[in-house]
C-alpha cells in the first residue's frame, strides 16, 4: 500500500478509529491492532512476503530470549551470528544473489572462461533492507547488553512490522522504538496535529516535488545520448530533488503517521542540501541509516581509533557498504566510494566536524562564504547522484563526460518545457520554505503555527490545494521501496 | 480527541467538497453532463462544421448521429483517431460518414456497425482502418462500454456491465481528473465550453466536418518538425498506446473481427481495409519491442487476400515512403500521408477496373 494512494487514505482513518476508540483501554490490544494493520499494509503489496517478516520476527525474538538466559560468551556469540546470518541471508538471497552471480560470470568471461549463468527470477520483497536492519539492531543491542530482551512477542512483532516505517524507514533502533510499545499511549492533540502537518508536507514533497522532477529526470536519463550537456546537468539536478523529495517525503509521512498513534520516530532528514560540507551532508541525509552504520559497523571496526590508515579504511568500508545497501549494482558502489573520496580531505584535515550547527542560525540569509560552501557541496552531491541514477557505470561516465563537454554551453532543451518550467518554479518555492524552516524538525513545523485560526487554515488548505493542482499523478512509486 | 476528529473531519469534508465540486462542474470529459453530444450532433446534421469540441463521449455522438441520419450513406469509415482524416473528398464526394472514435477497440467497430444495422441504413461500402491493438486482448481499452448494448446485440447476447458507470463515479474523487476539470471550470461558468457551429474549416481547435472527419486545430497544424519529432520521441519512450503486453494475436478479438467482416460481406457490403503508418521513431521501437504489430499487418493482409478484400497502406512508414514529416506525432498521420494512401488506393482500384 502506498502512502500516496486512495487505499491508504481509507486505511489510515479506519486503523486510527479502531486504535483510539476500540482498543484504547488495552495496551496489548493496541499493539495487536498495530500488528494486524501492519501485516495488512505490507500484504497489500504482496502477501507472500509476510512470511519473511514473520520468520524474521520469530528468529530475532527467540534469539533475544535465549540471549537473556545465556551467560556463556561463546554461546551468546553463536546466537548473535545466527541472527546475523538469517537476516543478512535473506537480504543476500533476495537482493544480491543475481548480482553476485552475474559479476562472477563476467569476471570469468573477462579471463576468457565462459561459465553457465543461472540467474533466478527473484522478486525483491519491499523494504527488506529496512526491517532486517531494524531487527538486527535489536539482537546486537541485546547481545551487547544495551537493551533488555523483550518477553512480549506482540510488542516485538509490532516493533518489527510497525507499518508507518516498515518499508522505507526511518530504520529505528530497538532502544528508541521498542520501549514505546510497552508504555500506555494517550492521545495528545498537539502531537496528532503536528503529525498531520508533517504528513501533508511529506505528501507535498513526494507528489509535487519528487514526482514532477521524476518525470523530467526519467526522460533525460533514459535518453541521455540525445541531449546536450546543459540539459543533462539540469536532469541531474532534477533527480537530486526527486530523490530528496521522494525519500524525505516518505520519512515525513512515516513520522507524522506514527505521531497520530502516539509514537515518536527519529528525524531522518535534516535539510541536507543546505550542508556546508560532505560530512555535514551525511549527518543530515538518511540519518537513521548513517547512524546505523556508524554504530554497528564503523565503531566495531575500530572507528577513528588507531591512526589515520584505520580511519581511512573504515570510512571507505562504511561508504561502500552503504552504497551496496542501496542496491545490487556497481553504480551504487561507485556512488558510495565517490562520497568516501569527497569525505577524505575533511577526515585527513580533521575538519569533518567543522559544521555541526544549523547554517546561518537565526539569520535570514547565509554569508557569502556559507553560500559558496553550500553550492559546492550541492554540486558534489549532484555529481554523485548521477552514478546512483544511471543504469550502469558506462552510462554514468557518458552522462558526466557530456556534461563536461562543449555542449554544456548550448541552451538546454526539454521534451515538456511547460512541465520543466513549472517544476523549476515549484522547486524554487520549496527551497525557500525549507530554508525558512531549516531549524525545525521539518520545514513547516513552526511556519504554520500562526495564532490566527483562519490564517492557519488558509495555509493548510493552500498546501493541500497545491498538492491537488500541481501534483503529478503519473509517477507515484517511492524510489526507496526498491532498497 | 473530539476536537481533533471534528476539525480534521471538517477539513477533509471541505477538501472533498472542492474536489467533487470541481470534478462535477468542471467535468473535463463530460462524464456527468448529458446533452453535449446531442449539441454536436445537431450541428453536424445541419451540415455545419462543429468546433470548440473536446473530451466528450464519442461513442454517444456516433449513436446520436446514426439514430438521426435520414438516408443510407454510401460509405462508412470505422476506426480510431488514426482514421479521422478520411473524408468524403477521397470517395468522389459520395455520401460518407466517418465514425472513427478515439482509441477504438474491436468492440467499438462491432457496436457502431450494429447501430447502422439496427436502423437498417447499412451503407454500400465499409472501410475499416485497422489498428494493431484491435487484436491485443490486453489493450486495456474500455471506452467501448458506452455502446455495450449494441455490441451485445450484435452477438445476440443479453446483459450489460456497469463498468462505464462505475468509472464515471470514481472520477468524482480522481485527482488527475481534478486537474483537467479545474482548467475547464472557467469555461463552464462563462459558457465557453459549448460546441460552436461554423462554416470555417480551419479553427483554433479541432473541427468536425459534417461527414464525421476532422480537421486538426491550428496548434497541431502549425507544429514545427522539431516539435513533432520531440513528441514522437517522448511517446516512444513511454508505453505505446494499446500494444503493451501484446504477446499474441488474441483468438477472441480475431474471432470478433472475423464475425464483423463476415456479417458485412454477408449483407452485400463492399469491405475495404486501410492501414495508416506510425512515425518512423515509433515504428523503430515497434520493430524492436512489439513483433506482434508486424505479425498483425501480415495476418490482415493475408486475410484480405483470401477474402478478396482490398487492403491499402501499412503500419510501416518506409513501405509508404513516408518520413518524419508525414505525421503529427508518434501515431497520427498528416493529411499528406492520408492523401498518399488514398491516391494509391484510387490508382489501384482504377487498375483493377481496367
Amino acid at each position: 500500500m502506498f502512502f500516496n494512494s486512495i487505499d491508504f487514505a481509507i486505511f489510515l482513518p479506519i486503523v486510527f478509529f479502531l486504535y483510539w476508540f476500540v482498543a484504547d483501554k488495552n495496551l496489548k490490544l493496541q499493539n495487536f491492532l498495530i500488528v494486524i494493520a501492519s501485516y495488512t499494509f505490507y500484504g497489500w503489496w504482496d502477501w507472500r512476503f509476510l512470511s519473511l517478516v514473520l520468520f524474521s520476527t520469530i528468529v530475532d525474538y527467540s534469539i533475544g530470549v535465549k540471549l537473556s538466559d545465556e551467560e556463556s560468551k561463546y554461546k551468546r556469540k553463536i546466537y548473535l551470528w545466527i541472527s546475523i546470518l538469517v537476516n543478512l541471508g535473506f537480504l543476500g538471497f533476495f537482493k544480491y544473489y543475481n548480482f553476485f552471480q552475474d559479476s562472477f560470470v563476467s569476471a570469468f568471461s573477462f579471463f576468457g572462461t565462459e561459465i553457465q549463468s543461472n540467474s533466478l527470477n527473484i522478486i525483491l520483497p519491499v523494504g527488506i533492507s529496512f526491517y532486517t536492519f531494524q531487527t538486527l539492531s535489536y539482537t546486537i543491542d541485546v547481545y551487547k547488553r544495551k537493551l533488555e530482551p523483550t518477553k512480549d512477542f506482540i510488542a516485538f512483532s509490532a516493533f518489527v512490522s510497525f507499518f508507518p516505517q516498515l518499508v522505507a524507514g526511518p530504520i529505528e533502533r530497538a532502544t528508541n522504538l521498542l520501549p514505546q510499545f510497552y508504555r500506555k499511549r494517550t492521545f495528545e492533540y498537539d502531537k496528532a496535529v503536528d503529525g498531520l502537518r508533517q504528513i501533508i508536507w511529506g505528501l507535498f514533497k513526494k507528489i509535487v516535488i519528487a514526482d514532477n522532477s521524476a518525470q523530467i529526470a526519467n526522460e533525460i536519463f533514459n535518453n541521455s545520448a540525445d541531449y546536450s550537456g546543459s540539459t543533462l546537468l539540469i536532469g541531474a539536478i532534477f533527480f537530486t530533488f526527486q530523490i530528496y523529495g521522494d525519500f524525505s517525503g516518505y520519512s515525513d509521512i512515516a513520522i507524522g503517521t506514527s505521531r497520530l498513534f502516539g509514537f515518536n520516530l527519529m528525524q531522518n532528514f535534516a535539510f541536507p542540501y543546505f550542508s556546508r560540507d560532505i560530512a555535514e551532508f551525511w549527518r543530515r541525509w538518511h540519518i537513521s541509516l548513517s547512524t546505523w552504520f556508524r554504530d554497528y559497523l564503523y565503531i566495531p571496526l575500530g572507528g577513528s581509533r588507531g591512526g589515520t590508515r584505520m580511519k581511512v579504511r573504515n570510512t571507505f568500508i562504511i561508504f561502500i557498504v552503504s552504497g551496496f545497501w542501496h542496491g545490487a549494482n556497481w553504480t551504487f558502489i561507485v556512488w558510495g566510494a565517490l562520497n568516501a573520496l569527497y569525505f577524505m580531505p575533511l577526515l585527513l584535515l580533521n575538519k569533518n566536524r567543522a559544521n555541526t550547527d544549523v547554517v546561518a542560525q537565526g539569520k535570514y540569509l547565509p554569508s557569502f562564504k556559507e553560500f559558496i560552501q553550500i553550492a559546492f557541496t550541492f554540486g558534489l552531491t549532484v555529481l554523485a547522484w548521477i552514478f546512483f541514477r544511471s543504469e550502469n557505470i558506462g552510462h554514468a561516465l557518458n552522462y558526466i563526460s557530456t556534461i563536461f563537454s562543449g555542449s554544456l554551453f548550448i541552451a538546454p532543451k526539454f521534451l515538456n518545457i511547460e512541465l520543466a518550467l513549472s517544476t523549476m518554479k515549484m522547486i524554487f518555492a520549496f527551497i525557500i520554505i525549507e530554508w525558512i524552516g531549516r531549524e525545525e524538525q521539518y520545514a513547516i513545523a513552526n511556519l504554520f503555527k500562526v495564532k490566527k485560526k483562519y490564517v492557519r487554515y488558509y495555509l493548510y488548505v493552500s498546501v493541500v490545494l497545491a498538492i491537488m493542482i500541481w501534483g503529478n499523478y503519473k509517477e507515484n512509486q517511492f524510489i526507496y521501496f526498491q532498497f | 480527541m473530539r476536537d481533533f476528529i471534528k476539525k480534521t473531519s471538517a477539513f477533509s469534508i471541505f477538501i472533498l467538497f472542492i474536489l467533487v465540486f470541481t470534478n462535477f462542474y468542471g467535468d473535463a470529459a463530460k462524464l456527468f453532463h448529458i446533452g453535449y453530444e446531442k449539441k454536436i450532433a445537431s450541428i453536424l446534421l445541419e451540415k455545419k462544421n462543429a468546433t470548440n469540441i473536446s473530451n466528450y463521449d464519442e461513442r454517444l455522438l456516433q449513436k446520436e448521429i446514426i439514430n438521426n441520419i435520414d438516408k443510407n450513406p454510401d460509405v462508412v469509415v470505422l476506426g480510431s483517431s488514426r482514421s479521422k482524416l478520411i473524408g468524403s473528398k477521397y470517395f468522389d464526394n459520395k455520401l460518407l460518414f466517418n465514425n472513427g472514435v478515439n482509441g477504438a477497440s474491436i468492440e467499438d467497430l462491432v457496436a457502431i456497425y450494429q447501430l447502422y444495422k439496427e436502423r437498417d441504413i447499412l451503407p454500400k461500402k465499409i472501410v475499416i482502418v485497422i489498428d494493431p491493438w484491435l487484436f491485443n486482448e490486453y489493450n486495456g481499452l474500455e471506452r467501448w462500454t458506452s455502446l455495450e448494448k449494441e455490441y451485445n446485440d450484435f452477438h445476440n447476447k443479453t446483459g450489460t456491465f456497469s463498468k462505464a458507470q462505475e468509472n464515471n463515479f470514481s472520477e468524482l474523487i480522481s485527482l488527475s481528473y481534478f486537474q483537467n476539470s479545474l482548467n475547464n471550470l472557467p469555461n463552464v461558468f462563462t459558457g465557453k465550453s459549448d460546441p460552436v457551429s461554423t462554416t470555417q474549416k480551419y479553427n483554433k481547435t479541432n473541427t468536425k466536418l459534417p461527414d464525421g472527419s476532422i480537421i486538426y486545430g491550428e496548434k497541431r497544424i502549425n507544429l514545427s518538425q522539431e516539435n513533432i519529432d520531440n513528441i514522437a520521441r517522448k511517446y516512444s519512450t513511454g508505453k505505446i498506446y494499446g500494444i503493451e503486453n501484446f504477446e499474441k494475436i488474441s483468438d477472441r478479438n480475431f474471432e470478433d473481427f472475423n464475425s464483423l467482416c463476415s456479417d458485412i460481406i454477408h449483407n452485400g457490403i463492399e469491405l475495404e481495409f486501410i492501414l495508416t503508418p506510425y512515425h518512423p521513431i515509433t515504428y523503430k521501437k515497434i520493430i524492436a519491442n512489439y513483433p506482434c504489430v508486424i505479425k498483425t499487418e501480415n495476418i490482415i493482409k493475408n486475410y484480405a487476400e483470401n477474402a478478396n478484400i482490398n487492403c491499402y497502406g501499412s503500419f510501416n512508414p518506409s513501405v509508404l515512403e513516408i518520413d518524419n514529416s508525414g505525421l503529427y506525432d508518434g501515431v497520427h498521420s498528416k493529411e499528406i500521408t492520408i492523401s498518399k494512401i488514398m491516391k494509391k488506393r484510387k490508382e489501384s482500384s482504377t487498375t483493377q477496373k481496367g
